[in-house]
Parts: C-alpha cells; sequence; structure tokens
C-alpha cells in the first residue's frame, strides 16, 4: 500500500526527536513508588465507597472471570464439564489450546461488583445463603452477587489489611435429580496438585493454580499457590471456596476450617430445588419502566414521592434492593438508597461550590455541576454547570435529587425535597404510569386490546388514562437505542367520547386516506404532522402525553364503538431505520388489534422491499441493480413512493443502521440535447435553492461512455439560514448520469463507513448497472 | 518475554497490581504515543512527561479500563488529549511570521499527491525541516488532527469514533488543516531559522 508522503515526513520527523532508545519503563516506575496518589475529587462529608474496595473486587472479578472462562470458551473445557463428575478433571496436558475468543478480551457483560448484603443477595436468588461462622484472620466480608444464569451467589472476603482480594465463596443449588451443576466439575492441568479432603462428613477436593494464556494462544496450567480452590457438596448444594492470595496468609488449612463452618440444613438442597426467583424487571437506570408498586415491591423502605405540587409527571421508576430511582418529567430525578448503596455518588469536584441548604430539619447539600468525559479518561473532569443536585439523609435513607435542565432552582429543589410524600398501595392508582392491562381494564371499564405483540425491537412499558374520556393510551418503546424512545403509541377509547380529527394548524392542507384494516370501520391513513384530535384525549392529554411529543397521528379506526389511533414518529420504512414503521407495516399492527388479517405477510411493500421484480411492476419500469459494490455492503431494500415514480436502492453494512450507498433511478422527461448539468439542478434545487453549482464543486466525467457529473457537495443551510455550498472529500459526492430517459444517481454519503464513497468507487458502482 | 505479553494479559496483569503489565504496556506503546505527542507540543521533554503521566494515571485507574475494547486507541486518544491540553498551558502563540514568502511547488504537489512520482518524491532534508516549520504554524487541534491521520494512520471513520466527533467535525478540521499545511507551505520561507529535524537523514 502506497504511504501517503506526509506519513513519510512525519514519521522521519518524530524519530528525530524521540529516539528508538527511550525507554520510559524505569522513570514510571520509580514515580509510581514515590508518587502518593492525591485525591483529584473533592467530596461530601457523606463520603462514598472506597476505590480500594471496588479495585478489590474489579480484580477478583477478573480472576474468576479468568478461571471460568477456561471452561466456557475452551471447547476441551466445554466437553468436559459436562461429562465429568469429580470436582476436579485433570486435562491431558498442562497446555490447552485457545481456539475461541481469549479471556480478558471477551468480558461478560456485567462486570462482577459484589455490591450485595446477605439480604440482598438472598432476595434476589431466592434461596437462603449460607455463610461460614468462621473467618481466617484478617478477611472480611465485603460483597455478595447473583448470577441468574447459573443460579449461584458468590460472597467476597477481602483481606483488608494486604490490599489483596481475599477469599471468594460461590454456592450453588444443585437441582433435584439433576448431576449438573455450575460447580460440579472444573477441568485442571494435567499436573494439578488434586487433594481429597474432608469437610466435616463429606469429602472435598482441593487444588491449587490457575490456567494462564501464553502469546501463542494456549492456556498453560500453572499450580501457582496464590490461587486455591476446594470444592465440596452436601445437601444438595454445591460449594467453592477461591482463594486468591498469599499461600501463608489464607492457607489451605483455612480454607478446610472455612467451609466446615458453613452450617448447611439437611433439606438446603430440596429447599433449594423449589426455589424461585422471579425478579420483576424494572428497566434500567437509563429505561425505568415500573409502577411506584412495583418499585415498593423490590425494596424493604417505603418509597418517597415528589408532592403533586412539584407539577411534574412520573415518567417510570427503577428499583432494585435498596434504591429506588424515580424519574419525572422535565429531566427530573429523585433516587432514595439505603446509606451503604450510595456509592460514588457523593463525588463532586474539588471546585465544586458546596451550598448548605434545610430540608425539613434536616441539613442537606446543593451543588451544581456535572462529570465530564468520564469514558473517554482515566480522569473525569468536573464543570461547575449543568446538573443540580441537591442530596441529604434522613430517616435512615439516603436521598439524591438531580435536575438535569435549568429550569429548576435550589430553592424549588429545596421545597419538594422538604414536603416528600411517602407511597402506600391504598393510594389513587397513578393513572398515568399503568403496568398491569388488568389493572388498567378494572380501572377505565371496558376491555383494553392491546397490540397482539410487540413489533420487534419494542417492549410494552406501560398505559395511561385520560379519566374524562375513560381513553386509554398504551406505551411501546424501541429498545435498541443508547437512549428511550422512540415510541409507538395506541390510543383507544369510546368513540363518542373521542374528539373530533381537525387539521394540525400550519400543516399542509391532505386528505385522510382509506385504510384497510380488517375489520374496522372509518379507517384512515394520515399524513404526518397533519391531523390531531380537536380536544383532549389518551395519548395527547395532559395526563398521558408523556411520549406523545416525539409522536403523530398516523393510523385511525373505529370497531364496535371503540375508537383506535396509532402514533408513530418513525412512519418511513425499515430500509431507512431499523425502528420505522411503512404505512403496511402499521395496518399489518392495527390488524393485531381488530385480530383480523387482510394483509398477508408477502404483501408488497413498496417502502421496503428486497424483491426488486416486484418493485419493478410498481414503478414499471426496469430497475438497474449495480453488479459491482464494496465489500461487505449488502441491499438493505428498494423503496418507491409512487408509481412510475423514482426508486432508491438501499445499501448498508448488515449490522449498519446507516446506509453507506444509495442509488436512485428517475423516469424524467429528456430534454433533446440539454445538459446533463441542467437536469441535475432541476432534481435538486427543485427552483427553491441556489441554481449553480460552484466550479469546483462538480466535475464531468463519463459512465460507461455517458455523460456523467459529479457533484462533490452540496448546498446547506448555515446558522442564519444563508444556503452555503459544503464541499468535503469523501462526505457526499453523488454520481449522476442519464441513459435511456432515466436519471440515474449514486450517491456516497461518509457517515460511519469511511473509503466507501469514494470517487472511484462511485463510478464502479454506476459502470457495474449495465 | 514480558514485553510480548498481548494487551489483554497485560492489562489483567496490571489489574492484578503486576507492573509487569504495565512495562509490557510501555515497551508496546512508548515510542508510539511519545512521538504523536512530540509533534503536537513540539518539545521532547514534554512529551515524555505528557506520556510517562498517562502511563502513571493508567496503572492507578487500570480498574476503569473496559477489557472489551481495544486499548491502543484508548490510550492514544488519552495521551492525544493530554497533549492538547498541554499546549493549551503553554498557550503557544501562532505567528504565521516566517511563513510568508518562498516557493516549494515541487513538495507541496508531492505532499498532497497521495501518489507522487517516484522521480519526483521529496526524500531530501528541506522538506522535513518546512513541514516541521509549517506544523508550527498550525493550530493544535490541527496538528492533532494530522499526527492521528498521517502519522498514526487513524482512518476519519476511527477518528470520529475515537475523539467522540462528528464524522463531518473530523473532516472539517482535516480539512482546514491540510488547507493551513498547504497555503504554508506554499508560502514558505526557508530562511526561517528553526531545529532542522530532518538534516541528519
Amino acid at each position: 500500500m502506497d504511504e501517503h508522503p506526509l506519513t513519510r515526513i512525519l514519521s522521519k520527523l518524530a524519530e528525530d526527536g524521540i529516539p528508538d532508545d527511550l525507554d520510559l519503563r524505569a522513570t514510571v516506575h520509580h514515580r509510581l513508588e514515590t508518587s502518593k496518589t492525591q485525591p483529584e475529587k473533592g467530596d461530601f462529608p457523606m463520603k462514598a465507597s472506597s476505590v480500594r474496595v471496588r479495585y478489590i473486587i474489579a480484580t477478583a472479578a477478573l480472576v474468576m472471570t479468568l478461571l471460568s472462562a477456561v471452561l466456557l470458551f475452551t471447547p476441551q473445557g466445554r466437553a468436559w464439564a459436562q461429562t465429568v463428575l469429580g470436582f476436579f478433571t485433570r486435562a491431558e496436558s498442562d497446555v490447552l489450546p485457545v481456539e475461541t475468543p481469549v479471556p480478558g478480551t471477551d468480558t461478560p457483560d456485567t462486570l462482577w461488583i459484589f455490591n450485595l448484603s446477605i439480604s440482598e443477595v438472598e432476595q434476589q436468588a431466592g434461596f437462603d445463603v449460607l455463610e461460614p461462622a468462621w473467618l481466617p484472620e484478617g478477611l472480611a466480608f465485603t460483597g455478595a452477587l447473583y448470577e441468574a444464569e447459573s443460579h449461584m451467589v458468590r460472597v467476597s472476603y477481602s483481606l483488608q489489611d494486604f490490599g489483596t482480594n481475599g477469599v471468594n465463596l460461590t454456592e450453588e443449588p444443585i437441582p433435584e435429580g439433576s448431576e449438573e451443576c455450575e460447580l460440579c466439575g472444573q477441568v485442571v492441568g494435567a499436573s494439578a496438585l488434586i487433594e481429597t479432603v474432608p469437610i466435616g462428613d463429606v469429602m472435598g477436593q482441593y487444588v491449587p493454580g490457575v490456567w494462564q494464556a501464553d502469546d501463542a494462544g494456549q492456556w498453560n496450567w500453572v499450580s501457582d499457590p496464590y490461587l486455591q480452590t476446594l470444592r465440596w457438596q452436601v445437601h444438595g448444594m454445591a460449594f467453592e471456596l477461591l482463594a486468591m492470595a498469599p499461600s501463608d496468609i489464607v492457607t489451605k488449612a483455612d480454607l478446610i476450617a472455612m467451609a466446615e463452618s458453613i452450617p448447611v440444613p439437611p433439606d438446603a438442597g430440596q429447599s433449594l430445588a423449589t426455589a424461585t426467583a422471579p425478579t420483576p424487571t424494572c428497566g434500567s437506570w437509563a429505561k425505568p419502566i415500573c409502577t411506584l408498586a412495583e418499585a415498593q415491591q423490590q425494596v424493604d423502605f417505603t418509597v418517597q414521592m415528589l408532592p403533586e405540587s412539584a407539577g411534574l409527571q412520573l415518567k417510570g421508576a427503577y428499583a432494585e434492593p435498596g434504591l429506588v430511582l424515580l424519574r419525572y418529567s422535565d429531566a427530573v430525578d429523585l433516587f432514595q438508597m439505603r446509606p451503604e448503596r450510595r456509592g460514588d455518588a457523593s463525588l463532586v469536584g474539588a471546585s465544586a461550590q458546596i451550598e448548605p441548604v434545610q430540608i425539613g430539619e434536616t441539613q442537606g447539600e446543593y451543588v451544581q455541576g456535572v462529570w465530564l468525559d468520564s469514558q473517554d479518561s482515566p480522569v473525569s473532569e468536573w464543570q461547575n454547570e449543568g446538573s443540580q443536585s441537591l442530596r441529604w439523609q434522613q430517616n435512615g435513607m439516603f436521598y439524591i435529587l438531580n435536575a438535569y435542565r435549568g429550569d429548576s432552582n435550589k430553592e424549588q429543589m429545596a421545597e419538594w425535597a422538604s414536603s416528600l410524600v411517602a407511597y402506600s398501595a391504598s393510594d389513587r392508582p397513578d393513572l398515568t404510569h399503568i403496568r398491569q392491562l388488568s389493572e388498567t381494564e378494572a380501572l377505565v371499564g371496558y376491555p383494553i386490546t392491546p397490540l397482539d405483540s410487540a413489533p420487534e425491537g419494542y417492549i410494552f412499558t406501560h398505559a395511561s388514562i385520560h379519566q374524562p374520556t375513560r381513553s386509554v393510551c398504551l406505551h411501546y418503546m424501541y429498545d435498541g437505542n443508547d437512549g428511550p424512545g422512540p415510541y409507538l403509541l395506541l390510543a383507544q377509547g369510546p368513540a363518542d367520547m373521542a374528539p373530533a380529527l381537525i387539521q394540525t394548524a400550519g400543516a399542509a392542507p391532505s386528505q385522510p386516506r382509506a385504510a384497510t384494516i380488517g375489520g374496522a370501520e372509518q379507517s384512515y391513513s394520515l399524513d404526518a404532522h397533519s391531523w390531531e384530535r380537536s380536544g383532549e384525549w389518551a395519548c395527547t392529554s395532559a395526563d398521558t402525553r408523556s411520549n406523545y411529543d416525539e409522536s403523530y397521528l398516523t393510523l385511525t379506526w373505529q370497531i364496535d364503538q371503540r375508537q383506535y389511533d396509532l402514533y408513530t414518529p418513525v412512519p418511513f420504512g425499515r430500509c431507512l431505520f431499523r425502528e420505522s414503521f411503512s404505512e403496511l407495516d402499521l395496518l399489518r399492527l392495527a390488524e393485531t388489534v381488530t385480530g383480523i388479517s387482510t394483509h398477508p405477510s408477502d404483501e408488497f411493500d413498496p417502502a421496503c422491499t428486497q424483491d426488486i421484480d416486484q418493485m419493478e411492476a410498481f414503478a414499471g419500469f426496469d430497475i438497474k441493480v449495480p453488479a459491482w459494490m464494496p465489500d461487505g455492503l449488502i441491499l438493505r431494500g428498494a423503496s418507491s413512493w409512487k408509481p412510475g415514480e423514482g426508486v432508491m436502492l438501499y445499501y448498508s453494512f448488515p449490522d449498519d443502521n446507516h446506509t453507506a450507498v444509495t442509488i436512485g433511478q428517475n423516469p424524467i422527461p429528456v430534454t433533446a440535447g440539454a445538459d446533463l448539468l441542467d437536469d441535475v439542478k432541476d432534481v435538486l434545487s427543485g427552483g427553491s435553492e441556489k441554481d449553480d453549482f460552484p466550479a469546483e464543486g462538480y466535475r464531468r466525467l463519463t459512465v460507461n461512455g455517458a455523460p456523467a457529473v459529479m457533484i462533490l457537495g452540496c448546498w446547506l443551510s448555515d446558522e442564519n439560514g444563508n444556503l452555503v455550498w459544503y464541499q468535503e472529500p469523501d462526505f457526499l459526492q453523488t454520481l449522476w448520469w442519464k441513459k435511456d430517459g432515466m436519471l440515474f444517481a449514486v450517491y456516497g454519503l461518509w457517515s460511519s463507513n469511511d473509503g466507501i464513497a469514494a470517487q472511484t468507487n462511485l463510478v464502479s458502482i454506476a459502470e457495474s448497472m449495465r | 518475554m514480558k514485553e510480548q505479553l498481548p494487551d489483554f494479559q497485560a492489562i489483567t496483569r496490571l489489574k492484578q497490581g503486576d507492573l509487569a503489565g504495565l512495562d509490557a504496556l510501555i515497551a508496546r506503546y512508548q515510542l508510539r504515543a511519545l512521538r504523536a505527542v512530540y509533534l503536537i507540543v513540539r518539545d521532547s521533554a514534554l512529551a515524555e512527561d505528557i506520556v510517562q503521566d498517562a502511563f502513571i494515571r493508567l496503572a492507578q485507574k487500570i480498574s476503569q479500563f473496559d477489557d472489551a475494547r481495544p486499548f491502543a486507541p484508548w490510550f492514544l486518544r488519552i495521551v492525544l488529549n493530554d497533549a492538547l491540553k498541554a499546549t493549551q498551558r503553554q498557550k503557544r502563540q501562532i505567528s504565521l511570521d516566517g511563513c510568508e514568502a518562498g516557493e516549494t511547488a515541487a513538495m507541496i504537489e508531492a505532499i498532497t499527491d497521495p501518489q507522487p512520482d517516484p522521480e519526483t518524491l521529496i526524500a531530501d532534508a528541506e522538506t522535513c525541516h518546512e513541514v516541521w516549520l509549517a506544523l508550527d504554524c498550525l493550530l493544535p487541534e490541527q496538528r492533532a488532527v494530522i499526527v492521528q491521520r498521517y502519522y498514526l494512520g487513524y482512518s476519519e471513520a476511527e477518528m470520529s469514533i475515537e475523539l467522540r466527533r462528528p464524522p463531518g467535525t473530523i473532516k472539517w478540521l482535516l480539512h482546514a488543516a491540510r488547507q493551513r499545511l498547504r497555503s504554508l507551505l506554499a508560502t514558505f520561507d526557508p530562511t526561517r531559522s528553526e531545529i532542522g529535524v530532518c538534516e541528519e537523514e
């Protein structure tokens, strides 16, 4: 590959300035040994958990991951794990080839964080966690975690004084009648020193050592006594003690003594086998979807709410043992947690202005600012603007009230904090946020008809009720993006109480189009942003509109005196965005409500289809498909608006939401002798933009001998609304040419696909469309 | 040999408190990091300080590193950001003095042509010297994108991801930097005195 001259020159300059023999290792070591870590962040008096504990926990998790990865990721490991019955089985050698992702490069989605108390982990696991009555000197309980997939509980005991890991205790119920469990077998190296040891009335096995990966991509068993494992089973329970500590600090005898001190009741296994651990999902911190009632069920304290006087609408709750988050409208969050769960929530920048604030009879602290770029750098930077945070402790609980937008203020937040309202199950139901359809039905007094199944990628989050019209809004959220939404909203209610449809103010005139929805009457498709209900109704009223601002009415129908409206902000086709719906998609969704399907799965959808033959029939002209595309690009689909009008072909990488290359082909009246550039101007400017391209904005060339023009930029509006020509190599380049009464265009947009839009690629694509 | 440890293994060891892991990472990345930083801050001692600091912070904060991400771009982004901050602290005055006369048309053509004719390639010391001086006339951010694109070899898409900036912004920065470099080289004053870093070549 040719090296750019500038690359070569920069390399020379850099090599001259920094010689090859420069080595920082000794200096870095020296500075590390002599430096004393200075705190980089200020903190509230209510200080958070120590970084060291988290370091230890993270380290422990990593070692554990490394160990389990041998079994999980190597074929041999998996096979042996399924067939061996002993606690440890020797491999045929001390070397295992690594044929699949190497541990350390394939971290589990969830890092093991031991942040639960025993009671909290029991609540999650659904069984009693058995604790050792005796611990080696220096070991102290750090925390516990529950692994739902393997139904195991891990409890961490760290060696606080030595700043090292300590011992992890893992417990797993063995299902009744089964001989399989995660802790039932482990492959160790051929040279592993396996010892059978008595643990009370049963026998266990002890082995020191660990698998370590080498540069050759192999696992090597090393009998390193820093890692010691003891496994045993008793009364239907499998146990493992994993010591990660110098062997003279935690000895084999210590592990055995620790194991023997764990009291295991005779019926432990039996009760565990029948234990269930249904953990209601509350979404995530980013997407809290629980109701207050559900959140209350998750915690052992009374959930507190903001007062009605705050005028904020609850958008959803998140809860896990010891912690509740209530998310309100206007970007306000109320956290409430047991003090031990507050983590690093109290840390603020050293420059933060911490102001005391009176909250009832207690004093809280207010600060404005935010940590920035925590993911970009090992050091986050505090900025004294942006989010406001009020924190206080009251009645054994720790609270954080965050306002992420600038329209709140300290006094207002203090007032809200001073008048929190305890949730009560006997409270009037929150009509803005109901999770159960049965509860919704009971409140409105008629059966609710949801979508038969949520569209791919969407989840049902909640229902909300507009009481005056007894109408209901069902909220479905697309779950495939980082943030919440977009939403698909389904409104329904008594037809005689639904306000009339009216044209949206300022919208271009348009008429509802009759739609075919099986079993429905008065079914119409509506142009985006064009129509709305003339009064308050489901999905649009103050009580129900929490997700409406991003949506608009696209489909409306009646059935059995019931009015239904379907709202979506993404009424395109899945060729463009995965979360989008074509009109046909929406009609099919509506039919999952009516229960009568008239749109078969193979019905042609001009908004996005991979059937080029059908698209040709629809469009009324032959579609040219390129015979060549840059590697990796696949046809996502073709779309067209109306018969006889243009067709677009979309190409993208398989997992990319972005279209990398788009090909347009439009039948046009070709004026004899007209210049191609004039046709392109007609298409692009539409008479409303600038008429001419700058001289440097295009170049002429040929496509298979036919005149063509490469437009090298586009007109964009600047901040003042003036059109300016924007031209950058690879930003947006479009190759236009005419042939046989058709105007063709290959669009290359840089998006995330650097290089795809290269002019040579566009020409190659065009020339392959013979 | 320890310095041959793969990144993931070095990071794992470092997370376990084993400084051999850090050694492996230093050995592998120090020169690349030092040279990239040097091209931005233009001071080898300062470059050493910046990269040393980055490795020390790495050792202290390694627990925050997400193992699922590749190490090199993450670390290089940190040191480049630090280099930019350092240039801001230096409050270097960007002066065009001394860059306003002269003709180096052949060099401009060669530098801006990705596939120059070997006969016209500018492999001489004078070109390096001029580029070095011209780089000094760029804004630090412009130097940084030039370094990333042409020294570290990032694609624009990678730069967009690593810098967490929209591709359009990256393209604009690169475009502006290239244009600036080009115009500076076109009006280069060969009499301007600076260290001739390529003269030994």
